[in-house]
């Protein structure tokens, strides 16, 4: 097989893909990157985690509710308020890093280099987020059983439930692509 | 294709595509599979030139630019857009041979099924190499010092090899 790749190459080099349908697609596609305004897959993905940034700062916002409303402790509220901070700037962090460079144009090898990283270090936030985040609605699901309130705490489980089963395979998987693309590039 | 009230962006865009489609084609077929399929992958990387055109200042070559482009879009970080996506027809991601006898036809596929078991980077480098590039236009595209490209040329026939003795 591999003497025949030596003849394929010159058949590779003539080889033509899509014909007139690609030409029509090229016209089609043209048309619309100039009619409209469109992202790139970089801006895309550091959207996609600013709005992680966002929510951590939903939660220092929602801390004082705790304690006023749900008559949570204070040193509760104030980890609470402490948490949302600490996803906001770590996720600030990861959008920072993927805007300061352009992913796209530069070498192969470099962008790997640096899609190795962002995926490792999406998944430690969120493995952290995790961790943390579910100790802390743990603590408030003790809290509120104290109020005599099972309709919270069944929704506040099923909400657990669901964003665990949401969030593990993601960050497995996220780790599975780091990997691999790790190894592809370790290699020689 | 160019039309005469185009601006000169677009003029400049048009002339890309029109001279790397093939590339683009063929580095978008190598990628594509039923979950990043090829008429998805081919507007990405579009999408990513017309994006990327404002911010490249000419520092490498122009094909090199546009492998780079193409093949990173079609590495790491693809992602469905379905927005842009919605009102476009798929283009057929048939491979139509210039040679249309049966034994070639039969070697492409081959190739392809293949070529489409190797690792992200060694694909790349092997729509590279197939694309008569020199170990140092390799070396440019991917970021590897010329004797890393040739280590791995090597570790790929060795694999192909083996993969077709399967």
């Amino acid at each position: 097989m591999t003497d025949n790749l030596d003849q394929l190459k010159e058949q590779w080099r003539r080889l033509s893909v899509g014909g007139q349908r690609l030409d029509d697609a090229n016209r089609r596609i043209t048309d619309e990157l100039t009619r409209r305004r469109v992202s790139t897959t970089q801006q895309r993905l550091a959207k996609r985690l600013r709005k992680y940034v966002i929510l951590g700062l939903v939660l220092p916002v929602l801390a004082p509710t705790l304690y006023y409303v749900l008559e949570c402790p204070l040193w509760f509220a104030i980890l609470y308020g402490l948490f949302g901070i600490l996803m906001m700037v770590a996720n600030a962090f990861l959008v920072n890093y993927i805007r300061e460079a352009d992913l796209i144009s530069m070498p192969v090898a470099d962008a790997v280099r640096r899609a190795v990283n962002i995926r490792l270090w999406q998944t430690r936030i969120r493995i952290m987020g995790i961790a943390c985040g579910a100790a802390l609605l743990a603590s408030l699901f003790f809290f509120i059983a104290d109020r005599n309130e099972p309709g919270l705490i069944f929704a506040g489980i099923i909400g657990l439930a669901v964003g665990l089963s949401v969030s593990i395979p993601r960050c497995l998987k996220n780790m599975r692509l780091a990997r691999r693309l790790e190894e592809s590039l370790s290699e020689g | 294709m160019t039309k005469t009230n185009e601006n000169p962006a677009t003029q400049r865009f048009t002339s890309i595509i029109d001279q790397y489609k093939d590339v683009i084609a063929k580095v978008c077929s190598l990628y594509s599979s039923q979950s990043s399929p090829f008429d998805d992958l081919y507007q990405e990387v579009l999408v990513n030139l017309w994006a990327g055109m404002e911010s490249y200042r000419g520092e490498a070559k122009i094909s090199t630019w546009v492998y780079r482009v193409a093949i990173n879009t079609c590495i790491t970080w693809h992602r469905r857009n379905r927005r842009f996506t919605e009102n476009t027809v798929p283009i057929d991601a048939t491979v139509d041979p210039a040679d249309t006898s049966a034994d070639t036809a039969g070697q492409y596929r081959e190739l392809y099924r293949l070529i489409a078991k190797l690792e992200p980077v060694e694909k790349a480098i092997v729509a590279l190499w197939l694309d008569e590039k020199s170990y140092e236009e390799i070396s440019a595209v991917m970021g590897l010092t010329k004797a890393n490209v040739a280590t791995r040329m090597h570790r790929i026939r060795v694999k192909l090899s083996r993969l077709a003795n399967q």
